[in-house]
Parts: structure tokens; C-alpha cells; sequence
């Protein structure tokens, strides 16, 4: 807003309006698929490692083998690896996205090329 | 465009290594004949390939350069690794020639990879994010040195394996790849990159292939934690022989150990399979053109001497 407070009188432009209504809906779209697609990762993050689970009984059976122990425990640690490595992945491709998305909004693509603005004060000294 | 055209970067490796060869007439004349001997001898240049590659998957035009001289300091920060763990090994041969410390002795050896890391530091002085990122990696593959030496002989599964490979190698590809595109973008597919040739030199040595110049045996001896290594210790037999910190493997455990290794070929190719696909879909979800970076995995999926594989995982 300007100092005199004129800039309030002025209404704003459909095409703003119009353009701010389209982006938060393409960023909640975004933000949706994004969130759909972490879930669906995590499931089959989950279902994957389920079937090691299941050979050594979840590691509640009585008398767990050396070997059934530390299959469950190297099984246990990559499953905290993959569960930390999709949502780290999911969050760098939501942030690109979206920087996608701001970024065609900085740069429309029919903006003409504007002559270079020239600066008429001087550097202080 | 083919895979093979995805990777020609001849004109910058011609660049890479004029810049090497005039570093060198740079440096002090006392270090010209061991430079030459360490850095004209053949290097398959890995590391500078994955700079450039990460380079032209972010951006089009030709590599500036400022990238080249990354590439180079990336490859005299990797001689000196070398340098290091070949005294450290008492390796006689790389790269089918003496090593640096058999041909000129250790005291040459030690003292030429301290003036190549600080005249690397040096020229990255004037850009910071240049030279924070080679502390970095100077730093982390200290510390993986040491955790690798820690942990040998103990009974470690395949998340070991990962995290040591992961900081080992794969900080130097993950430091490759930020080189090659600062906005740290390619930072993870640098580091399964770097996960993926680490995995493939371990299987590599077990199949008693040469392509890398790796030794199995001495890691074998040794108690390392290689990628079979760490499938096959899952045995209680095998764990006891290879992680009694009591009994060094004697001679005839050693063929017992090494047969089980490479009973375990199969499952760790399939490993490598999945860490290739992992790198795949971090290079087609957040590569401006994915198709250097696809190539670059394909190319070392190769070194592990198992063509078959390969084709099914393309």
C-alpha cells in the first residue's frame, strides 16, 4: 500500500485475483499428490518388509537363532533407513515442485523483454 | 541420444587433463617426477566424469571453466586417498605401475599428498562453497577410514555395510555431484552413485575380477565388511569365522570364508540392482534431463563383472 492510502481505493485487477486462486489450487494439488504419494510409498516401504518379518515371527517367537536375530535387527534398521529415506525424498520433491511453480509465476513466458532500466544515482563515493 | 553419446565428455577430458598436466608445471619442480608418476598414469577419471555429468543433466551449454577446475580438484583430492590407503595397505601396485610410496618411498609419498591437498585448498580459496565442500569430503572420508577399521571383524549385517560405503565412497560422488551442480539437487544421487561403485569394486574383488585393481583377498584378511561380506556373515558359521576378533582367519579359513562370499554373488548383484534403480529415480525425479545420469549408473553398474544382471536391470 502507497503512503497516502490511495492504493486501498484501487480494486484489484481480475486477472491477480484469478492468477493467485489458480496458484494456491495447482499448490494444493501438489501438496495432495505429494501427500497420497508419500502414503503410498510408506505402504509399500512396509508391505516389502513385512515378508522378512514374518520368517522370524515378528521376533516374538521363543528361542530366536543368532541368525534369525540378526536378520530382524538388520531388517528393522533398513526399514527405518527406507521410511526416513521416503519421506526425505518426498519433502525434496514437493519442494521442487512447488519451486517449479513459483518459479513459471516469477517469469511468465509472453512477458516481454524489457530494455534494461537505467540507474540514474550515482554510487556513493 | 544413446548412452554412450550421453557420456562423451571427450572435449572436457581433454580439458581436465591439460589442466592437470599445467597444475603440475606449476607445482614445485622437487614433486614434478611423482605428480606425473600419480596423476598421468591412466586414471579412469570416475569422479571428474560424474562432475560433468551432473553439470550437463542441469543445464545445457557448454562446461565452464570453473567446473573443469573442479573436476580437477576433485581428482587431486582423490589421488590423495589413494596415496594414503596404499601406504596404509602396503600396496605395491595400482593401476597395473608401482604405487607413489614404492617408487619415490614414504616420506615423498606422505609429503606430496600434503602439498597436493594444500595447494587444492589453495586454488578452491577464492570460492568458499568450493572449498567447504572439499572439507567436507576430506573430512567425512577420515572418518569413514577409521569407522571402516573399527568395525572390521564384527558381526555387521547389510545397514553397516551401507553406512560405511555410504560415508567412504559415496561422499566423494556425493561431493562429485554437488561440484557438478551446486544446488545440491544430484546431492543423493551422488551418494548412491558413490554406494553403487563401492558395492560393485566389493563384489568385483569376491569375483576375483581385476577391473577396479581392488584386493579381495586383503580385505578378506583383513575382517572388512564388503558388500558380501555382509550377506554372508548373516550365517552363524560364516560370522564366527570372519568376526572372532580372537582368531585372525587363519589359511584355512580364508577359502572357507572366501567360498562363502561368493555363495552370496547372487544376492549382493540383486542388492546392486536396487541401489542402480534407487539412483535412477533420484536422477528422473530431480535431473532437468536425467539421461547423463541414467548413463553414468549404467556404465558402473558394469564393474561389477556381471553383464547379465545389467540387462535385466535395464
Amino acid at each position: 500500500m502507497s503512503a497516502d492510502g490511495n492504493r486501498s481505493a484501487v480494486p484489484e485487477a481480475p486477472q491477480s485475483s484469478g492468477l493467485a486462486v489458480e496458484f494456491l489450487g495447482q499448490a494444493a494439488l501438489i501438496a495432495m499428490m505429494s501427500g497420497f504419494r508419500y502414503w503410498r510409498r510408506l505402504a509399500a516401504v512396509c508391505d516389502e518388509r513385512l515378508s522378512s518379518f514374518a520368517r522370524v515371527g515378528l521376533g516374538t517367537a521363543p528361542g530366536l537363532s543368532e541368525e534369525e536375530r540378526r536378520l530382524l535387527t538388520d531388517s528393522l534398521r533398513g526399514l527405518a533407513r527406507e521410511l526416513g529415506d521416503a519421506a526425505f525424498q518426498e519433502a525434496r520433491r514437493f519442494q521442487a515442485e512447488l519451486d517449479r511453480l513459483a518459479l513459471g509465476l516469477a517469469t511468465p513466458p509472453e512477458a516481454p523483454v524489457a530494455s534494461v532500466p537505467r540507474r540514474y544515482g550515482r554510487a556513493k563515493p | 541420444m544413446s548412452a554412450t553419446s550421453a557420456l562423451d565428455f571427450s572435449v572436457e577430458m581433454q580439458a581436465l587433463t591439460a589442466a592437470i598436466e599445467q597444475w603440475i608445471e606449476r607445482c614445485d619442480q622437487e614433486l614434478h617426477d611423482a605428480l606425473r608418476w600419480q596423476f598421468l598414469s591412466g586414471s579412469k577419471y570416475f569422479r571428474p566424469l560424474t562432475i560433468f555429468s551432473c553439470w550437463r543433466a542441469m543445464r545445457s551449454g557448454d562446461v565452464t571453466p570453473e567446473v573443469i577446475e573442479a573436476a580437477l580438484l576433485i581428482e587431486l583430492f582423490h589421488n590423495v586417498s589413494l596415496v594414503v590407503d596404499d601406504i596404509v595397505d602396503m600396496s605395491d601396485e595400482r593401476r597395473g605401475r608401482l604405487t607413489l610410496h614404492k617408487k619415490f618411498g614414504q616420506l615423498h609419498a606422505f609429503m606430496t599428498s600434503g602439498y597436493v591437498v594444500a595447494d587444492g585448498f589453495h586454488k578452491a580459496a577464492a570460492d568458499p562453497g568450493l572449498t567447504e565442500l572439499l572439507a567436507e569430503l576430506l573430512k567425512r572420508l577420515a572418518v569413514a577410514e577409521c569407522m571402516q577399521w573399527r568395525l572390521r571383524r564384527r558381526p555387521q549385517g547389510f545397514e553397516d555395510w551401507r553406512i560405511i560405503a555410504g560415508e567412504d565412497t559415496g561422499s566423494m560422488f556425493e561431493v562429485a555431484a554437488c561440484l557438478g551442480d551446486r544446488t545440491q539437487r544430484l546431492r543423493r544421487f551422488g551418494g548412491l552413485l558413490g554406494l553403487l561403485y563401492h558395492g560393485c569394486d566389493d563384489v568385483a574383488d569376491v569375483r576375483g575380477t581385476t577391473a577396479l585393481g581392488g584386493g579381495g583377498f586383503d580385505d578378506l584378511r583383513d575382517g572388512i565388511l564388503t558388500l558380501p561380506a555382509a550377506l554372508a556373515i548373516a550365517d552363524p558359521a560364516v560370522a564366527r569365522a570372519f568376526a572372532d576378533p580372537n582368531a585372525v582367519p587363519g589359511e584355512d579359513q580364508i577359502p572357507f570364508l572366501a567360498e562363502a562370499f561368493r555363495a552370496k554373488l547372487p544376492e549382493a548383484e540383486a542388492c546392486l540392482d536396487r541401489i542402480a534403480e534407487e539412483a535412477r529415480t533420484e536422477a528422473r525425479l530431480f535431473a532437468a534431463d536425467p539421461r547423463p545420469l541414467v548413463a553414468l549408473v549404467e556404465r558402473t553398474r558394469t564393474l561389477s563383472g556381471a553383464s547379465e544382471s545389467v540387462c535385466r536391470a535395464r
